[in-house]
């Protein structure tokens, strides 16, 4: 569920995360962890790969939110309730961080 | 490297750096049924697998994994293939053995009266018993501490002043870690945790241990110095519990020290080190390690590098990795004191290579990357074979995107690393599909699996490098191992296109 209160947070990407191009999907590569005792993939679709790119400490959900829909043909609620799980889940695995 | 020395009264008493040296000793003595008495900090029991886990991936049906899993619970929960003896789990081999009949772990007074700390070795206790490999029953809880069974050994884990008077001679296992406990709460001061106190001295303990009326059958103590456990300062424990244990006086000398130490705690460094000019041998690498240490507290560095030497001189072992305590903040993720601590020894030992690779480690995890980089170049200007520098400078190149200089770093590793880690394997593949170089990806990959790196995202790439090769029903092979991988370790947030999701689409694809 969509909250105004989401739509206002700003994140920060985990430096301890990097993205790589692999074979055409973008993989989230938690670097300061050994790689193996990696124990999931994490890769993003096409949506993920752009939310990822936009978050850079500064900019809001509302923002990313407002880029995204100039970019691509879903809507507004659809795109809030991608957004705001997808944070949800890069926060569980300490990708992203609160400002 | 261990020394046996037979005590006045033909018991033996066993120095030794590893706790796990002492398992040798008591099968060479053929011992069967007895009491071990084992005063550690930690329990030195983990289970050792008679299977390998890996035989889990055989299973071709979903219905075979699953009576697979049932008769062998949690393997996956635990990591794989644990089935080597080492420091960690020692015991549990003593107790397939049958050297013991009943084991009393002992933990330090202090960790038993802290809350979290005891609550601690009672989730362990439980853990074990969750995560079982061989027979074991429920623990639970009793008025002065906790039991349970394991391979038919009764075990009881408490503090010394539960212990029972034993009617029969014990084997008597001490680690000196047991004496130096440190709750958590050090971490929190570095000059303070430096100086700390044993929360009990040798001779208090062998007091102790005299009024249970123990008699040890066989007595072996371990520093454990190299597994960082014990604190260089105080690895003249070993020597001291070893002459207690052997019937001999403790030499006047010893007194002096530790009225040194103490005086050292009480910010008294001037008084602690005309104290200490009155140390002789045995403790001398003590004293000339305290005597560092004091005149680098006084900010005198040129006397603390002159003591600090000759501590050296006499104890090479004070140059262990664990000689300061920068890896145990490291441990607790309290990097700007771990930076503190490799400041300090690169000021001690200025030519040495390890506290300057430390300084360098800490600044990577502080994200300071510039001045780490420059650090690890002058690693290299002193060691040119520094294989662990090699590997960090190529995961700082990797992390940049600088593939190329990232790959000849992770080569330069190889050339001189004699037991590469499996994840520079997966590295070195990571860097060859970012070229697209997906032969060579394989490769390493394959080198990675050879090495025992067996996790989804190796199985995933692999998977990945062989589509990208053309090799279809390969690629499907290893898509299915990441799945079942992904099964088994399950910890996948949800909502991500996973493994498993991926490979539903190639099978879908496939149909």
């Amino acid at each position: 569920m969509s909250t105004a209160a989401h739509s206002k947070k700003i994140f920060k990407k985990n430096p301890g995360f990097v993205p790589r191009n692999i074979a055409g999907e973008l993989v989230l590569i938690p670097v300061q962890k050994e790689l193996r005792k990696v124990n999931s993939i994490y890769t993003l679709n096409e949506m993920g790969a752009s939310i990822w790119e936009l978050v850079d400490g500064k900019t809001s959900n509302d923002q990313i939110k407002e880029s995204l829909l100039n970019r691509y043909e879903v809507s507004a609620e659809q795109l809030d309730r991608d957004l705001e799980e997808l944070t949800e889940q890069l926060l569980e695995i300490q990708a992203l961080i609160k400002v | 490297m261990s020394v046996v020395i037979p005590s006045t009264q033909n018991q033996t008493v066993l120095l030794v750096d590893d706790h796990d040296e002492v398992y040798p000793h008591w099968k060479s003595l053929n011992l069967k049924n007895k009491i071990l008495v084992h005063l550690d900090e930690h329990s030195d029991f983990q289970w050792i697998h008679d299977k390998d886990p890996l035989t889990l991936l055989k299973s071709s049906t979903a219905k075979e994994l699953q009576t697979q899993l049932k008769n062998s619970k949690n393997w996956s929960s635990l990591g794989f293939a644990n089935r080597e003896m080492h420091l960690g789990n020692y015991l549990c081999q003593v107790f397939k053995d049958q050297i013991v009949k009943k084991w009393y772990w002992v933990v330090p007074a202090p960790q038993w009266q802290n809350p979290k700390s005891q609550n601690l070795i009672w989730q362990e206790l439980n853990t074990h018993y969750k995560y079982r490999i061989g027979p074991m029953t429920k623990p639970k809880k009793t008025r002065i501490g906790f039991e349970t069974s394991i391979y038919g050994v009764k075990a009881f884990v408490g503090p010394l002043s539960s212990l029972p008077e034993f009617d029969e001679e014990v084997i008597l296992n001490i680690d000196v870690d047991y004496l130096t406990f440190n709750s958590k709460d050090w971490l929190k001061e570095p000059l303070r945790f430096r100086r700390k106190l044993p929360w009990i001295w040798p001779e208090d303990l062998y007091s102790r241990l005299e009024a249970k009326k123990i008699k040890p059958l066989t007595t072996g103590i371990a520093h454990s110095i190299n597994g960082g456990y014990t604190p260089a300062s105080y690895k003249f424990f070993g020597q001291t519990l070893k002459t207690l244990f052997s019937k001999e006086t403790l030499p006047r000398d010893y007194y002096e020290l530790k009225v040194a130490i103490s005086l050292r705690e009480q910010n008294q460094t001037g008084e602690a080190l005309k104290t200490l000019e009155k140390v002789g041998p045995p403790f001398e690498a003590a004293k000339f390690y305290q005597k560092a240490m004091n005149h680098y507290e006084e900010g005198v560095l040129e006397l603390a590098q002159k003591n600090f030497t000759n501590a050296l001189k006499r104890d090479s072992e004070l140059t262990s990795k664990h000689n300061n305590l920068g890896p145990v903040y490291e441990q607790y993720e309290k990097h700007e004191y771990a930076l503190e601590e490799y400041e300090m020894m690169s000021k001690l030992l200025p030519e040495a290579e390890k506290p300057l690779f430390g300084k360098a480690s800490a600044l990577l995890n502080l994200g300071q990357t510039k001045k780490a980089k420059e650090l690890l170049y002058k690693v290299l200007s002193i060691n040119p074979h520094h294989a662990k520098t090699f590997l960090r400078l190529g995961n700082l190149h990797m992390l940049e995107n600088n593939i190329e200089t990232a790959l000849k770093y992770f080569y330069r590793t190889l050339e001189f690393e004699k037991t590469p880690e499996p994840n520079l394997y997966l590295n070195i593949g990571l860097c060859h599909f970012q070229q697209k170089n997906y032969e060579k990806a394989k490769q390493t990959l394959r080198e990675a699996l050879k090495h025992g790196c067996h996790t989804p995202l190796v199985y995933w790439l692999l998977a990945k490098a062989y589509k990208k090769l053309g090799y279809s029903k390969k690629s499907r092979e290893f898509f299915m191992e990441a799945l079942r991988l992904n099964l088994l370790l399950l910890k996948q947030p949800k909502g991500f296109k996973r493994a498993h999701q991926a490979l539903k689409d190639i099978l879908n694809h496939g149909k």
